[in-house]
């Protein structure tokens, strides 16, 4: 077909046409381009960080910080005595409320070995929260071995179900990059935060352990598993790190649980002679307070734990324990 | 097919587009951080670089002209490394009393081998400056004004400004401007308050040869014992003598000082001869070919240094003992 | 002036101009280094580097702009990149040439005709892009998911009409459509498996089959090596690259290939001449034909470098542009116009719904198994030490373009492209190797930053690699840790004094220090026969003459204290003589057991200083498996890879 004239006027108009679309097709990609120019390009080569997160504070707004110990051997008789001296649960837990309980799950270790929380502990202190009205209770714990193991082994992971209480095991996509304010060695690094969306209370529940570097492993030793990433670098400076811990976590209270300590051989332990009977049930809204008298049941002073002093100066709390004028109970 | 005209002209147009490529891309090749090569070139500084504090980044920047750029950063020494930057030269400065040298290259924008380098020696007071000053003059030194002991030479601009001796040495002699502008903004940003230094007007100027006034300052004419000596040179009936003063603490010290100098004198040689001018505590000696006259006035050891001929000595020297008789001690 | 020369100037031009700026990307300010050369103008003008990071960083960065010149002019023009400026095609053009010489006239249409393999090129480039796009689609769920509703419609609403776009540039109609849903459909299901984790990242391996990378990598890394065994040198000692031979015989391969069909790369596999064949089907000026009256005589066809048969329905988008059917054409009925041709155009490459299909989703899928082997989180490779200023790896995998610019710069010939060590992914991509350079990595130098084009090793400045004035408090930058391996190091494991390392440390100060340490030879404890304050003649001994004078060995009573020690200065096979000023107070009387001592100096490293610089590996002298060896971890880049709090 060749092209006689009147061709050509249908031609020119589609060159028109082509043209049109060949133009927005360039002020398209221009646009684009512009829109995602970077001249500086990348201005740091470290892993990016995406949005910083702070855990918040569970403390309690009454003034005053409480402590209760109870002397006994039972421990659920001990953890009601302890509430019914502060005031009953409800003090603390209201109605509606989601209860979050960071449990010491760190190994895949028998219960009677005491170096996790006591599942029988758990069990009651969240069969308490669910009297007092809570609408969910949530357990969690980044431990060190395998999360799945060490809650099966321990029978924390027993006590949660017969309690009607959730568990929450770590996963990678729970964990996001925090920054302690006073702090200079948890910086930009991740912490176990999904379990903390949508909590009200926090109550941290841990055994009196000796602990081969940093002396104690207690309430505030505790926090560090809720630490992720390659968090056993901290065992450089491990005093700090437990003091920062106490900054980054304000609990509403922690159960420090003294009825079986392991005196010596801790964190781990690992044979019944590592235990001994000291029969004692700490609960305090004070992390400090209850540290400071939980390492008299280990045959040592505050002034053995640096960090209380450390912690005590950053404001976290108070080692002199008796300024909280604790409530001591006696059972039989 | 013979080419159509339009593919013709289509085509010279492409061959222009090509070109204008060519030339812009050599032009570009111009336009480089000169900084970021010859920092990476050269060897790293001496470790008394990197106590460099974060206040003292290279204010010697400070005293750049427009279009001037930085090439590599500056380097600081003291008197125990000295010698790694200047080699054999360190000595002169040490004896002088030399504290510390900062020492940068900066270049032209665009045009890295138009390159100078500014050293800043402090030397801890103007005496000090002056003497490395005044020792170092270069044979075909022209004198500047922007300050009011300073020189250049073909390549470099030398000055002194308060107890700071600079050095204004460039790689081309093209670049006389940017030294002086550097030379006039270091004037302006280390003003100085005028110490006594007034030897220099002590000399008399009949016959003073310009810019010839220096201060030695150890080890004076070879003998260890005399220091801190102010020289001139002398333009006499075609013949250049060096007149010479130094003001000691006492009158005593002066004279026994002249007295050893003349001791050290014979000693190598020399060999006592009579005087026809009336300079008291005065000596002739003549010592291989030439006169030496030593005199005190005052508290001054004075003279005059390896003349050639007596008379013009002992002229030089009664002029000068002139000049020195009821200077200030 | 025939258009056909002023193409063959035009791709002879710039295949100089790229060898040129090859060449001159050597360290350095002479008119014949790097000075201010443009040495990344051609990976800048390539789409398919601009595209490409764009889907896997969303950002363009800096000299990437233009590329958009050659997109203008690709949709204005069509493919002239293929057939007037790339370096790659020009060379495959000529060699193509010279396979053609001499053959007859029907062979030569007969193999330049389309093949239906063409497509082939499109597969390539849906599936790098799709591999490239996963951040994208990461970002996109995210949104989708942790949102309300408005947001999830939203989004959805756009990816459709991506995947309109995407599925429309390849089929028609109904196909269209259903290429679409599927894709909706595997989007939706991507975000209930993998959320917004780790597993579906991007990665950007475009440079491996994009020919302007590939051809630099192969020049750079390949050709110029050869090229210094020559006396005119282009570098002053012989350059060496790993695993070079794999790039040279890939180079060798794709030019040898064009024997068998003219610019069989350009027409089969190449991803950017797929991009650009995209972008150009719709030119505003193309080859037509003017008239009907053509008689198919094929002449046009001899000499078509695209393989887009102009005597039949011209396939535009195959078309490079290099006007040979213009010129031959003796009835002058092919130009180059603005009126479609008479025979009709095929704008599209005809792939099938299976076809785009299989290649977008192997892309998506390839990135998560990538990711299992867990090689930039926990298992990472300490043996991959990345340059100064490399981004952290996810980050970095995202921008690498595997050009070797940074290797062909370096100029201690240190960066070296990668084999498996840094993952599927991570082939050659740069990574350092203190062995086989001639130096370790020099203090002030910055070049490989400088001459990155996509910033994947980003522009550091020198302060912020010294950690001077604003950076001074992150201190300087470092790429690893120097750890000494006391098995074989010379002072500790086999009792011979060498500070080579500490003494080579450029930092100030230094990051490797010593500790004294004095060690009884073997055979060193011997009986004396007689001696006199300065000399002992021992019984039964072997000594090596002269060879305990060095400076190093030191003879003492056994057991004695540290004053005891006296420096030997002499020795014979049975006798030894100390330092004049060190005598034996009382000497040693006959039978006393003296020990001969060397004094060690045992390196150790300061993890708070050391930046991995390497040069210390370099100079060790156990010259097989270096006693002081250099990896990644205390990294700058990668805060899990740190030593210290």
């Amino acid at each position: 077909m060749n092209h006689p004239e009147e061709d050509r006027a249908i031609d020119r108009r589609q060159f028109l046409k082509r043209s049109v679309k060949a133009g927005i097709a360039i002020a398209g990609a221009s646009l684009f381009g512009y829109a995602l120019y970077d001249p500086t390009g990348p201005v740091s080569s470290e892993d990016r960080v995406p949005g910083l997160v702070q855990l918040p504070s569970f403390s309690p707004s009454e003034d005053g910080q409480r402590m209760a110990i109870v002397t006994g051997a039972d421990r659920v008789a001990s953890i009601n005595l302890a509430f019914k001296a502060l005031g009953g649960i409800e003090t603390f837990v209201k109605q509606g409320d989601r209860v979050l309980i960071k449990v010491n799950a760190a190994f895949a270790s028998p219960a009677f070995l005491c170096a996790t929380t006591n599942p029988e502990l758990l069990a009651e202190v969240g069969r308490l929260c669910f009297k007092a009205g809570a609408s969910s209770v949530i357990v969690t714990d980044n431990p060190i071995n395998n999360p799945e193991s060490c809650f099966a082994l321990s029978g924390l992971g027993e006590a949660v179900r017969s309690i009607g209480a959730s568990l929450m095991l770590p996963r990678d996509a729970f964990f996001k990059p925090t920054t302690v304010s006073g702090g200079t060695l948890i910086k930009n690094w991740p912490v176990l935060y999904t379990p903390f969306e949508g909590v009200d209370k926090l109550i941290g529940i841990a055994p009196v352990k000796d602990h081969h570097r940093s002396g104690a492993s207690m309430s505030m030793k505790n926090w560090y598993g809720l630490i992720g990433g390659r968090r056993n670098i901290f065992h450089q400076n491990i005093n700090d790190f437990i003091k920062e811990l106490g900054l980054m976590v304000r609990p509403t209270l922690v159960v420090l649980d003294g009825t079986m300590t392991m005196m010596t051989n801790g964190p781990t332990g690992g044979s019944l002679s590592d235990l001994k009977a000291t029969n004692t049930m700490i609960v305090s809204t004070d992390q400090v307070a209850a540290d400071a008298f939980g390492v008299t049941l280990l045959g040592k002073t505050a002034l053995d734990l640096p960090y209380l002093q450390k912690a005590e100066a950053a404001g976290v709390g108070t080692a002199y324990y008796e300024s909280l004028h604790p409530i001591r109970v006696q059972t039989g | 097919m013979k080419p159509g005209k339009l593919e013709s002209y289509i085509g010279l147009l492409i061959l222009l587009v090509l070109s204008v490529v060519a030339v812009g891309i050599l032009m570009k090749q111009f336009y480089y951080d000169a900084g970021m090569f010859a920092v990476a070139l050269t060897k790293d500084v001496s470790p008394a670089q990197t106590t460099d504090t974060a206040g003292s980044a290279s204010d010697l920047q400070n005293y750049l002209p427009a279009g001037m750029t930085v090439l590599t950063p500056v380097e600081t020494f003291g008197p125990d490394n000295l010698s790694e930057k200047i080699d054999g030269k360190a000595e002169l400065y040490l004896s002088a009393g030399f504290l510390g040298l900062r020492c940068q290259r900066f270049a032209e924008a665009g045009k890295p081998d138009l390159w100078l380098e500014v050293f800043v020696y402090d030397m801890g007071s103007m005496r000090n400056a002056f003497s490395v000053f005044s020792t170092q003059r270069r044979a075909d030194a022209q004198d500047d004004d922007f300050t009011q002991f300073a020189y250049r030479t073909t390549n470099a601009v030398f000055f002194l400004q308060g107890k700071y001796y600079v050095e204004v040495i460039a790689a081309s002699d093209r670049m006389v401007e940017a030294m002086l502008a550097i030379g006039q903004n270091f004037v302006r940003e280390n003003p100085y308050s005028t110490e006594a230094m007034n030897e220099v007007a002590l000399f008399p100027e009949a016959s003073l040869i310009p810019g010839s006034v220096a201060l030695l300052a150890e080890n004076v004419f070879g003998f260890s014992s005399l220091n801190n000596t102010f020289v001139a040179h002398y333009g006499l009936s075609e013949n250049e003598l060096t007149a010479f003063l130094s003001r000691r603490q006492t009158a005593q010290e002066a004279k026994d000082l002249a007295w050893a100098y003349h001791q050290f004198l014979v000693e190598n040689g020399g060999v006592d001869v009579a005087m026809n001018v009336t300079i008291p505590d005065a000596r002739l000696v003549k010592i291989f070919d030439t006169f030496e006259l030593i005199f005190v006035q005052g508290n001054f050891l004075a003279g005059v240094h390896e003349a050639e001929t007596k008379d013009l000595a002992e002229q030089l020297a009664s002029d000068l003992n002139n000049a020195l008789t009821g200077a200030e001690r | 002036m025939r258009i056909v020369t002023v193409r063959r100037i035009s791709q002879t031009f710039f295949l100089l101009l790229f060898v040129w700026l090859c060449i001159v990307s050597s360290f350095g300010m002479e008119w014949w280094q790097l000075r201010g050369w443009p040495v990344n103008w051609f990976l800048q003008l390539d789409p398919l580097v601009a595209l490409g990071t764009m889907l896997t960083t969303g950002t363009l960065y800096g000299g990437l702009l233009w590329a958009l010149v050659t997109i203008i002019l690709t949709i204005l023009l069509g493919r002239f990149f293929c057939g007037w400026v790339c370096p790659f095609g020009a060379l495959h053009h000529l060699v193509g040439f010279l396979g053609k010489w001499g053959k007859s006239a029907s062979y030569k249409v007969a193999i330049n005709q389309y093949h239906r393999h063409h497509s082939i090129k499109y597969d390539v480039l849906l599936f790098l892009l799709a591999a490239a796009a996963g951040t994208l689609l990461a970002e996109s769920i995210r949104i989708a998911f942790n949102n309300s509703l408005i947001h999830w419609i939203l989004i959805a609403a756009t990816v459709c009409l991506a995947a309109l776009a995407v599925a429309k540039s390849f089929s028609k109609g109904k196909r269209a459509a259903s290429i679409c849903l599927v894709l909706i459909g595997v989007w939706a299901v991507l975000g209930f498996f993998f959320g917004a984790g780790q597993m579906l990242g991007a990665s950007l391996q475009t440079g491996l089959l994009d020919p302007i990378p590939l051809v630099h990598r192969s020049v750079n890394l390949a050709l110029l090596s050869l090229a210094d065994a020559n006396p005119q040198k282009l570098s002053s000692s012989q350059r060496y690259y790993e695993g070079a031979w794999v790039i040279g015989a890939i180079f060798l391969g794709a030019i040898l290939l064009n024997l068998k069909r003219p610019r069989f790369y350009c027409r089969f596999l190449c991803p950017l001449g797929a991009l650009l064949g995209l972008l150009g089907r719709f030119s505003l000026w193309k080859i037509t034909k003017k008239t009907d009256d053509c008689r198919h005589c094929k002449l046009c066809e001899a000499n078509c470098e695209g393989g887009c048969e102009p005597a039949a329905a011209i396939r535009t988008n195959e078309c490079v542009l290099c006007m040979n059917c213009l010129q031959e054409c003796k009835h002058d009925f092919i130009t180059f116009g603005a009126l479609p041709s008479s025979s009709g155009e095929i704008a599209s490459p005809e792939l099938s719904r299976r076809e785009v299909m299989t290649t977008l989703l192997s892309g998506v899928a390839l990135l998560p198994m990538l990711n299992l082997s867990g090689s930039t989180v926990r298992n990472y490779n300490p043996a991959v030490i990345r340059p100064p200023g490399a981004l952290a790896e996810a980050d970095f995998l995202r921008r690498c373009l595997k050009c070797g610019q940074c290797m062909r710069i370096c100029p201690t010939n240190i960066i070296q492209p990668a084999g498996m060590e840094a993952g599927v992914e991570g082939l050659w991509t740069p990574i350092l190797n203190f062995r086989i350079g001639t130096s370790g990595c020099q203090l002030n130098c910055v070049a490989c930053s400088f001459v990155c084009p996509t910033a994947a090793i980003r522009p550091l400045s020198l302060d912020e690699k010294r950690g001077r004035n604003d950076f001074a408090a992150r201190g300087p930058l470092r790429i690893g840790t120097a750890f000494v391996d006391t098995g074989r190091c010379l002072p500790w494991a086999m009792d011979k004094p060498c500070i080579v390392c500490q003494e080579n440390c450029p930092v100030s100060p230094k990051a490797i220090f010593v500790r004294e340490f004095f060690s009884t030879i073997r055979g060193g404890v011997l009986e004396v026969r007689k001696a006199d304050a300065l000399t002992v003649e021992f019984r039964n001994a072997a000594l090596p003459p002269d060879q305990l004078a060095t400076g190093d060995y030191y003879l003492r009573r056994i057991e004695a204290g540290e004053r005891e020690r006296k420096l030997i200065v002499g020795n014979t096979a049975s006798l030894a003589t100390v330092r004049p000023d060190q005598p034996f107070s009382p000497p040693p009387g006959p039978s006393a057991r003296l020990e001969i001592q060397v004094r060690l100096q045992r390196p150790q490293v300061d993890v708070k200083r050391c930046i991995g610089c390497g040069i210390c590996e370099h100079e060790c002298p156990v010259s097989g498996m270096r006693a002081v060896r250099v990896t990644a971890e205390n990294e700058s880049r990668s805060r899990n890879h740190s030593l210290l709090l």
